[in-house]
């Protein structure tokens, strides 16, 4: 296969099935980024955490008492228990479920059971390992290197375009996750074009502007505006969103006309509907398998009509999700098979061949599986 | 779950987005339509038209190519916007079996992609 230099290749299938390559992409890629973790409202007090998974790394993120935002290996110094799960709260100090060693919220070894039993231990020097956590425009994230760029210029101007969506103020509304058997760069290649979509989701095309669906590239996302017709939809679901959806208030008036979708190195994708905004975060679990986590905010409005509306919403897009997980069921098979090698990109999947430019760049020789 | 087997008639929607990303252009520059007119019209059977509604709209674009190279229109405005017609029929038969007029449609479209130059 040839093609221009406009278009370019996607990654080898080596680079979705290879577990070096995997393993690679932990330490290169996961361990080196800002990662996604959570609503600031979901950690606004002190002693509320959030945990999480980075590179398979067990994460705790945590408010500390003088309201410093501090993120925490989950793993205690002991016997490697993991120390809280989920979310929650902790009135004083984080405790270790299996023999009971407790930390303070900076991750300090506070106290031991039946300390005596071990005389060599010296407590001041043990603490859980501590990694750098910030918040952007309401999101929390967790990076586990030092030689990263500070978090507030790490996706360029992606702060500016974000704020007006005043994300802090919003209310967590339904969340979820599911996992799926596909290499997580299956659905993060899927979610990046638009070029499937008048195949994989007709009911989409009605509802969006096809022409006009256009990716903007920026310094480690992408953004991609998915503009309304005009014109109701032939759907009663969707006609009925389109008559129906009020922006929330203070939405920006100029993404009043699109489903707006974003996506942040490495795997957090932001969806931005004037009536609701949701997270969704994927997580890779192994070589073939994803964990994916999505959050919905909203206004809080209560109103019949505004949660009829995020319901329609919630509907129209959970078939979109069910139509693309089987998209990608049939694209993780075709990765394994012994005749694929590479594909080719249009200019519709420009987001994709960016993408996987970070990934050539992240984690060189990437591509040399390729023949 | 809708899926590659289940999208029933929403399926020929795929035809779409070369055509209503080209066509109006075409049409205009070979003076067989006005541009907002023929996006309008497109924009109407994306949403209430049924796959015979999209085929009857592009024979008749056939036809005004037609009139446009019986009467020296734009050469490569009419090689593309028969090239775009053809590729409708091309790739058609993967939703429905091929019909007698496809046939007929694509030979004349193939002849037009050749005499349009």
């Amino acid at each position: 296969m040839s093609v221009t230099r406009s278009q370019g290749y996607t990654l080898p299938a080596t680079a979705y099935t290879s577990p070096e390559i995997y393993e690679r992409e932990m330490r290169e890629v996961f361990m080196r980024s800002w990662n996604f973790v959570c609503h600031v409202s979901d950690v606004a007090e002190p002693g509320r955490y959030w945990t999480t998974s980075i590179a398979g790394e067990p994460v705790v993120v945590i408010r500390d008492d003088d309201g410093t935002l501090r993120a925490l290996s989950n793993v205690c110094r002991h016997r490697a228990s993991l120390i809280v799960r989920g979310e929650g709260a902790c009135p004083k100090v984080l405790r270790c479920p299996y023999h009971g060693w407790t930390y303070r919220k900076d991750g300090q070894l506070a106290a031991v059971p039946e300390a005596r039993g071990f005389p060599d231990l010296d407590r001041e020097a043990v603490r859980l390992p501590s990694f750098r956590v910030g918040e952007l425009c309401g999101l929390v994230f967790v990076c586990m290197s030092d030689e990263t760029d500070p978090l507030d210029t790490y996706f360029g101007d992606l702060p500016q375009r974000l704020a007006p969506l005043r994300l802090p103020e919003l209310t967590v509304g339904r969340r979820g996750n599911a996992s799926y058997d596909h290499n997580w760069k299956v659905l993060a290649d899927n979610y990046l074009e638009g070029y499937h979509i008048p195949v994989g989701h007709p009911g989409l095309l009605r509802l969006l502007d096809y022409k006009r669906y256009i990716a903007t590239l920026g310094k480690r996302h992408a953004w991609i505006d998915g503009p309304f017709r005009d014109k109701p939809s032939k759907n009663r679901q969707e006609r009925l969103y389109q008559r129906l959806m009020r922006p929330m208030h203070g939405f920006p008036e100029e993404l009043e006309g699109a489903w707006t979708y974003v996506h942040l190195w490495p795997c957090t994708f932001i969806d931005i509907y004037p009536d609701l905004i949701d997270t969704w975060q994927l997580q890779p679990d192994g070589l073939r398998r994803t964990r994916t986590e999505y959050r919905l905010y909203h206004s809080g409005s209560r109103s019949v009509r505004d949660r009829l509306v995020r319901n329609i919403n919630f509907r129209v897009n959970a078939k979109v999700m069910d139509e693309d997980v089987e998209l990608c069921d049939d694209v993780q098979r075709g990765l394994e098979s012994r005749t694929y090698e590479r594909g080719v990109l249009n200019d519709n999947e420009n987001a994709v061949r960016n993408f996987h430019d970070l990934l050539r760049e992240a984690v060189p020789g990437i591509d040399d599986r390729a023949s | 779950m809708i899926g590659r087997h289940g999208a029933g008639a929403d399926r020929w929607l795929f035809l779409t987005p070369e055509v209503e990303r080209e066509v109006p252009g075409l049409l205009d520059r070979l003076d067989q339509g006005a541009r907002a007119m023929e996006e309008r019209r497109i924009e109407e059977l994306i949403h209430r038209g049924t796959i015979a509604s999209w085929f009857g709209y592009l024979r008749d674009c056939r036809a005004r190519l037609e009139r446009a190279s019986g009467s020296g229109g734009d050469p490569a405005a009419a090689r593309r916007l028969a090239l775009v017609l053809r590729e409708q029929y091309l790739l058609v038969p993967s939703i429905r079996p091929e019909l007698p007029d496809d046939r007929v449609e694509l030979d004349r479209l193939e002849e037009l992609t050749w005499t349009s130059t």
